[in-house]
């Protein structure tokens, strides 16, 4: 009796179940459909902000520096990288915003004094202003600026400090309507200098105290790999 | 890949019919004779293969005698004439094909259409060219790819490099390539074939080895027999499967695959189960037995003869593959022996060992990447049968790649990011004698655009960084060298 009962039980638990299935999928189909409809009449938003992280590879570079007292440029290390770019379209493919980056091993592949040269740290405050020109619905080219200001940090001492530009071309690949991939590649260069107190007594004792200014300017071919997401 | 290999089926030919003498061969056993043909009409073959899009060629003279062996008489009607000529037993349909969509085989996803993954072919059998049709047929598949390399590298040794009085070093360098593959192949029925390759190579310098004649030349020269899918025996020049992927970088005879090794600093490249993966030099045979107990289950066991240079050798190199499409397990392991000519009185030998080991995933359409690492000892034993520690080896490699592409089956463009890193040192361990240590960098960011889905033009940009700490000479010497580099490739697969 109760092996019946089950048996029924199951019987109705699958007519229920497949029931309950074409309901589902009924509105399944429904809403697919609702979202259909949806999809035809109403445009897809423009997605205007963006926000992207970057890895930034910098090689092939100069750094400029002085060394005893003299200056000299230098083949620059590789000097890996990364930056976050946020960014607002204020005309169509026109983007404006920013993005500071962090720049790792910045120094001088060798130098003339010490065989193992300690790294400094590149930090960049850096406006992006890009042009993206759509060739088809997944690839854009772009062209980028970025004018900055920047900090040379040694591992010991005082930061060098000036502006900074770079310039970048390259391509953007959608990966969904959101989600993009970019690649680019360019040039960066560097006016940092750095102004050091010098004090130097004569033989009367008297000091004399002085400004001196010395370039350290990092200039690097830079490529930029980026994954970012619209908003 | 259907896109790929668009059915330009180019020209099907079949010539196929009685009135045919370029082929003949028995019919299936068992078939029913066929009966003659009516007085004055040619016979004809039923094409069974794929459409065919080309125009069959105009009836041709009535055929010869039949070639083949003993061939039993056409039967004849009671009633039949006597004067109606006997016709040939049809045939074995020929068939000249560009190899279709279909040869490719991707019974598991490959990898992202046109990525680097989706170009290997992860063991299967291929080119596929089974006949969906009962009966024999004999077809001649045609493909092949070409490419064209400029590139440019700076190279920068280091001022304490001894191998070097300069600081930077520039290169251009063009490199050209095109292969036409021939692939005939003799469906004995729908699973049984034969089958052979031969790839005629075109080369543009690729600084030219291999008898250095830089004229005609292969790649592939093989000779399979097998059953579709579950197993078949292969000899002659070929690839063993691999393992170690590189990804959209790091192609053979550029810049970025060398790294930042100039020819006079030590040696040191990288190791991916390679010593007996590629074709075999000198006059040597590769022979491989490949089993397909399930889809997603593949094995080949590689085994090498011939001699090189320095003497006779022989060599295995088993490998297996997990692949479920979305994720793919590879492992292998290998041993090569190089030994003297006379090893009566030479002890002269070469050993090779190595494991290797990859896991790769495809998240289609739109991210591949994958991970590898492999280890390999060189025992160098010189004529005395001493083992020479400065020569013997132990490599390492461990490597990354990852592929995006933006799934557009139009327009496919593809970015490639890629890291190698691979450490070599010797066993001259024993004081005084220290180790010698080398350390090679190589790292490429790819992008790659595919114009109607055959044409592929593909920038690389390289970096390399190789670091040399040498003791064969008292002070150790210690210097690092770096490399950059960019290439434009454009290639060409059809």
């Amino acid at each position: 009796m109760r092996k019946a009962s089950m048996q029924l039980g199951i019987r109705i638990g699958k007519k229920i179940g497949l029931v309950g299935l074409m309901v589902v999928a009924i509105a399944g189909t429904a809403r697919a459909q609702d979202s259909t409809v949806a999809t035809a009449s109403a445009p897809a938003p423009k997605r205007k902000m963006h926000v992207a992280l970057m890895f930034l590879p910098m090689s092939n570079g100069s750094f400029t520096a002085v060394y005893g007292g003299m200056p000299a440029t230098l083949d620059a290390a590789f000097a890996p990288g990364g930056a976050i770019s946020v960014g607002w379209e204020v005309a169509p493919g026109l983007t404006v915003g920013l993005a500071p980056q962090l720049l790792l091993n910045v120094k001088p592949k060798e130098d003339p004094i010490t065989t193992d040269p300690a790294a400094s740290m590149e930090i960049d405050a850096m406006v992006r202003a890009a042009y993206a020109y759509p060739l088809t619905d997944t690839i854009a080219v772009y062209a980028a600026v970025l004018p900055g200001y920047s900090l040379v940090k040694p591992k010991t001492g005082d930061p060098a400090k000036g502006l900074v530009i770079a310039g970048e071309i390259g391509g953007i690949m959608n990966l969904t309507e959101r989600a993009f991939v970019s690649l680019g590649g360019g040039y960066q260069k560097g006016y940092q200098t750095r102004t050091d107190t010098s004090r130097m007594k004569d033989m009367n004792g008297v000091e004399t105290v002085k400004m001196v200014t010395t370039d350290v300017r990092p200039a690097y071919w830079r490529v930029a790999l980026g994954v970012g997401y619209r908003f | 890949m259907d896109c790929m290999r668009t059915p330009l089926l180019t020209s099907l030919i079949l010539l196929a019919s009685a009135t045919t003498a370029f082929a003949q061969a028995n019919p299936p056993p068992g078939a029913a004779p066929v009966p003659p043909a009516a007085p004055g009409a040619p016979a004809t073959a039923t094409p069974t293969e794929a459409p065919v899009e080309a125009p069959l060629p105009p009836a041709p003279p009535p055929p010869p005698p039949t070639p083949v062996g003993k061939m039993p008489p056409p039967l004849q009607p009671a009633n039949a004439p006597a004067t109606v000529p006997e016709v040939a037993e049809p045939v074995t349909k020929i068939g000249v094909v560009r190899l279709p969509a279909s040869a490719y085989p991707a019974f598991q996803i490959r990898g992202l259409t046109h990525g680097s993954l989706w170009l290997t072919f992860h063991g299967m059998q291929w080119p596929y060219l089974p006949n969906l049709a009962a009966g024999e047929r004999f077809v001649i598949g045609m493909s092949g790819w070409g490419w064209v390399d400029t590139s440019y590298q700076k190279f920068g040794p280091s001022s304490t490099d001894t191998s070097f009085t300069t600081n930077n070093i520039k290169y251009w360098k063009g490199q050209a390539r095109m292969l036409l593959r021939l692939t005939p192949t003799y469906a004995i029925d729908s699973e049984y074939f034969l089958q052979g390759q031969v790839e005629l190579v075109g080369t543009g310098d690729q600084t030219i080895q291999r008898s250095e004649i830089g004229g005609a030349d292969t790649d592939d020269l093989w000779l399979r027999i097998g059953k579709w899918n579950s197993w078949d025996i292969q000899a002659g020049r070929f690839e063993g499967w691999e393992v170690f992927h590189l990804g959209m970088g790091l192609d053979f005879n550029t810049f970025e695959r060398r790294g930042a090794v100039a020819p006079a600093n030590p040696g040191i490249g990288f190791y991916g189960l390679t010593d007996n993966q590629f074709r075999p030099g000198g006059s040597s045979t590769n022979v491989a037995a490949h089993v397909y107990p399930f889809s997603f289950l593949r094995f080949e066991a590689l085994g090498m003869a011939g001699t090189f240079a320095s003497g006779p050798v022989y060599a295995v190199r088993p490998v297996g593959i997990l692949d479920f499409g979305w994720v793919k397990f590879k492992v292998g392991t290998e041993y090569q022996k190089i030994v003297a000519f006379n090893t009566n009185t030479d002890n002269t030998r070469t050993t090779s060992k190595g494991v290797g080991g990859a896991l790769q995933f495809v998240l289609a359409p739109h991210i591949e990447f994958g991970v590898n690492a492999a280890q390999g000892t060189v025992l160098d034993v010189d004529r005395m049968g001493t083992l020479k520690p400065q020569s013997s080896l132990t490599r390492t490699s461990i490597g990354a790649f990852a592929n995006v592409s933006n799934g557009d089956p139009r327009h496919t463009l593809i970015f490639g990011v890629g890291s190698l890193m691979t450490w070599t040192e010797d066993q001259n361990g024993i004081e005084p004698n220290p180790i010698d240590k080398y350390w090679l960098y190589q790292g490429f960011i790819a992008a790659q655009y595919v114009i109607h889905n055959a044409f592929y033009i593909k920038l690389v940009g390289g970096y390399s960084k190789a670091h040399f700490s040498t003791a064969g000479d008292d002070p150790r010497i210690v210097y690092d060298n770096e490399m950059y580099s960019a290439r434009l490739r454009f290639s060409f697969y059809f």
